[in-house]
């Protein structure tokens, strides 16, 4: 038996779109005179009704566009999405997708910006995704497109101290922790470098290394 | 272009025709939201949130357009009934109407000499 819910938002989104459509099709086909209860029946459907399904559809897509489902549905980001779900994966994005904090939501609660717009730059830069997915990566295939995916900004270690505070007696006494406290608190060393903890997709890092190794290759063939 | 924009200004549309217009507008911002929900990824979801909505404001903005017109074409009308009511009871007061008192018969007060001010 699932024990799914449906979303609340969703379902009343689509309540209020149903019955805005019963009455505007009532009103398309009946034709009735422009009283004033005509009147007010076309405000509730052309006014009241859409507006619940915009408010409650509006929260429901935002959520929506938190999910790896989401993210991943855009065919360059399918190894990303798969790897971050794969219970067998050891790399940094699947064990964070493991814990229940993260879980679905794994992509977002990494990749957004922290502080009081962070919602709103994220968003922002999530615009900034489909503009490059549209003109320039929607006609690649993976092979080509995954050297070529990079993360814009080196990725800030204020989001991984959001849990690891670096205050815990835990974290500092690892020696490399404790030698390196002042450059991972002010981000001069990032913790998902080489070596620290490894990228948080590795597979898109050995990507990268095989595309700069071929570009190497054939700079040293031409004469 | 300018002609017909002129003429959209002068002679607006009918209000049933915006009507018609606003709940067609309604039923494809909709028809667009409830593709968001029930397919959410990103082609759906941005056409919601962005041409879903427009489309909604737009129908409701036209609704409102349409109902105002409506209401001042009802308001003129009333006002051109209420000006013809209102000479007539002042031609009645003027004793220029052919019947001047409830039973139509003239009053002792009616036939009195008017005082003209000097």
């Amino acid at each position: 038996m699932s024990t799914e819910h449906p979303n609340p938002f969703v379902l009343f989104a689509l309540i209020c779109a149903g019955l805005a459509t019963v009455l505007l099709i009532w009103f398309l086909i009946a034709r009735p005179a422009l009283t004033r209860g005509t009147k007010l029946v076309l405000l509730v459907a052309i006014g009241i009704l859409p507006l619940g399904t915009a408010a409650n559809g509006s929260i429901a897509g935002y959520e929506a566009t938190k999910t790896r489902t989401f993210c991943s549905s855009c065919h360059v980001m399918t190894p990303f999405g798969a790897d971050s779900s794969n219970p067998g994966s050891t790399s940094l994005a699947a064990r964070h997708g493991r814990n229940q904090a993260f879980g679905e939501e794994n992509c977002y609660t990494c990749h957004a910006d922290y502080g009081m717009f962070g919602t709103v730059t994220t968003k922002i830069g999530g615009m900034r995704h489909v503009y490059e997915y549209a003109l320039h990566f929607h006609q690649l295939s993976l092979e080509e497109a995954l050297p070529r995916i990079h993360i814009r900004q080196p990725f800030p270690n204020a989001t991984c101290m959001r849990c690891h505070s670096t205050e815990a007696p835990g974290w500092r006494r690892v020696g490399d922790h404790k030698s390196l406290i002042d450059q991972v608190r002010d981000g001069s060393v990032s913790c998902a470098s080489q070596g620290c903890h490894g990228p948080a997709h590795p597979f898109a890092a050995i990507a990268h290394l095989k595309a700069e190794q071929a570009a190497a290759g054939a700079e040293g063939a031409s004469p | 272009m300018i002609r017909r924009l002129k003429t959209l200004v002068t002679r607006p549309p009918r209000v049933p025709t915006l009507l018609k217009l606003s709940a067609v507008l309604t039923l494809i911002a909709l028809a667009l939201m409830v593709w968001s929900m029930l397919q959410p990824t990103p082609m759906p979801v941005i056409l919601a949130m962005s041409l879903g909505e427009g489309l909604g404001i737009l129908a409701f903005a036209l609704f409102c357009i349409s109902v105002l017109i409506d209401q001042v074409r009802k308001q003129r009308a009333r006002g051109k009934k209420m000006t013809s009511t209102e000479l007539a009871a002042g031609d009645s007061l003027l004793g220029l109407a052919p019947q001047n008192g409830p039973s139509g018969t003239r009053t002792p007060r009616d036939d009195a000499p008017r005082e003209i001010s000097p």
